[in-house]
């Protein structure tokens, strides 16, 4: 049970960066954004791209990868930020300088996100792709909990961006001018807050954070075209079952799914293994996440640390 | 001279007008009340000043500079002030970053600006790590006006700042906004719909159906029975 806390723990910090990101852009820009997923895999896969290029430079901390992974990674990063930032300026912007309404653009991003995984199909291909092949020894800790190196890593970085993310949120001018309008965008306007910073550090923050989840997802499970429309389902249920716009739900809410998915079909698992039944239960995680998110919207419609007003 | 100038506008959302042919001016340090019923299009006319909604014909200049087209965010930095009468603050911003928000365009130590707030409305300073959504109504309402002076704005636009207040707490807020207005001399345009704020202005304008139908000053409005039976019910709103 302790181990598939640890688990779920590894995997909610993963969903609850993207889900940051996420929650942030759907309270800024004011619409749900389909191709995130897929920005996911994307990074992901510029990750992967740039990893073939450095090379082997050894590994550290008998972690499965080494410093090439990390270059790699910020390489990607770069990389990333340029695309969604000329993603909003060529995709977004038009749409909200026309004033499409947030079903316009929400659906907009639908179509974006098969034009992303048409293009990680295009480059890569559909097969499955891993940064290492290398077999990490758990590390076994008290009440039979087992950590990866490769996990250990995973859970401390998460830690450290999320709470540089939310030091830049709480301290910084444009940290609390992107709260600010994500809370009451008409007198954030009407305030001298200029729009247009405000949108471009959302995409700079949402972007690196959606491919560090991604690099982290693929070190933990693999790299397949398709992980990012899958991984999708966790990050808006954590989005909304934190709240829309609110950093800690976000957090909170990717948490508490990636514990329960693990939690709930690993015991489950365990259970129907004991009774010599033969099922993989790992295909019902998604259920478990929208159950969830059902339960919580019944007790608390705007979510966990939801608001109830908002500004127009 | 006039401060803001606003000259035969029509404005409206979409091909739908709500204002027609309205015309009005506010001097410095002058404080004008806009009346009227509701559904009048008084917020639309504060919309339009802001730059949020872009009038179909007419004119609009502050500080003998049209700013018809400009975007609010380059309006507020003319020095205008806004008071919203709904959603008026970050509900999820402590008191102190509400102000911080408000004050956004300034630059540099504004440790006095906010020492005058916090001395404005000594209340705020008690709540200034709260979030301002946990706040009671009137002191929501009183951090929205601190948060529109903390710029000290040439003109202030106020909509409504009594709406929703319990009866105790409207006067409590109108002797806040007198002394204010007595004590910084900034111009303010105030829209209400009580006899009470209309008045603290030295002049007014009815609007009614958004035309403006009266124009004159609030001691000429406030004897016209006409305008206090038709939109102030009598003397019973007094």
């Amino acid at each position: 049970m302790a181990d598939l806390l640890a688990s779920g723990i590894i995997y909610g910090s993963i969903i609850a960066l993207g889900a940051i990101g996420l929650t942030l852009i759907s309270s800024i820009l004011n619409f749900f954004n389909f191709a995130y997923g897929d920005l996911f895999s994307l990074g992901a896969f510029i990750t992967f791209f740039f990893l073939g290029l450095l090379g082997d430079w050894g590994t550290f901390f008998n972690l499965s990868f080494g410093w090439s992974l990390v270059a790699a990674t910020l390489l990607s990063i770069l990389v990333m930020l340029v695309i969604v930032l000329l993603i909003d300026r060529f995709y977004f912007k038009p749409l909200r300088y026309l004033g499409a309404p947030p079903l316009f653009t929400s659906l907009a991003s639908l179509g974006l996100a098969f034009i992303l995984r048409a293009v990680i199909n295009i480059a890569w291909g559909p097969e499955v792709r891993y940064y290492s092949n290398a077999i990490q020894i758990a590390k076994k800790f008290s009440f039979g909990i087992r950590v990866k190196p490769d996990e250990f890593f995973i859970a401390v970085c998460t830690f450290v961006l999320v709470f540089l993310v939310y030091l830049f949120l709480k301290k910084t001018r444009t940290g609390k001018a992107m709260r600010a309008m994500s809370d009451n965008p008409v007198l954030a306007k009407a305030s001298g807050i200029e729009t247009g910073k405000v949108i471009m550090w959302t995409w700079i923050i949402a972007g690196t954070l959606i491919t560090i989840a991604g690099t982290f997802y693929g070190i933990q499970v693999q790299l397949r075209p398709i992980m990012g429309w899958h991984f999708l389902i966790p990050l808006f249920v954590a989005v909304i079952m934190g709240g829309v716009g609110s950093f800690w739900g976000a957090l909170v809410g990717g948490m508490v799914i990636g514990i329960s998915e693990e939690m709930i079909t690993g015991t489950v698992q365990n259970i129907l293994y004991s009774l010599q039944i033969d099922a993989d239960m790992s295909v019902y995680k998604p259920a478990v996440a929208f159950v969830l998110v059902v339960v919580i919207l019944l007790v608390r419609p705007h979510g966990i640390f939801g608001k109830k007003e908002r500004g127009t | 001279m006039s401060l803001l100038s606003i000259q035969h506008i029509t404005a409206g959302y979409g091909i739908q007008s709500v204002l027609f042919d309205v015309s009005l001016d506010v001097a410095e340090g002058e404080v004008v009340a806009i009346i009227g019923p509701n559904g009048a299009g008084k917020t639309t006319l504060l919309r339009a000043i802001l730059g949020f909604i872009r009038p179909n014909n007419g004119n609009i200049s502050f500080k003998d500079q049209s700013i018809v087209g400009m975007e609010p965010e380059h309006i507020i930095r003319m020095g205008l002030g806004w008071v919203p009468q709904e959603e008026s603050i970050f509900p999820s911003m402590t008191v102190a970053e509400n102000l911080e928000m408000g004050a956004y365009i300034l630059r540099g130590n504004l440790n006095n600006r906010f020492n005058e707030i916090y001395n404005l409305f000594p209340i705020l300073k008690e709540r200034m790590r709260q979030p301002a959504g946990s706040l009671s109504g009137g002191q929501r309402q009183m951090l929205a006006i601190a948060r529109g002076l903390i710029l000290q704005p040439d003109l202030l636009l106020l909509d409504e700042p009594t709406a929703g207040l319990a009866p105790n707490l409207v006067q409590m807020m109108l002797s806040k906004i007198k002394e204010v207005t007595d004590q910084l001399q900034r111009a303010v345009l105030l829209v209400t719909q009580t006899l009470d704020a209309l008045r603290l202005c030295q002049r007014g304008y009815l609007l009614s159906s958004g035309k403006i139908l009266y124009a004159d000053t609030t001691d000429q409005l406030l004897s016209s029975q006409e305008v206090r039976e038709l939109y102030f019910g009598g003397v019973a709103r007094e």
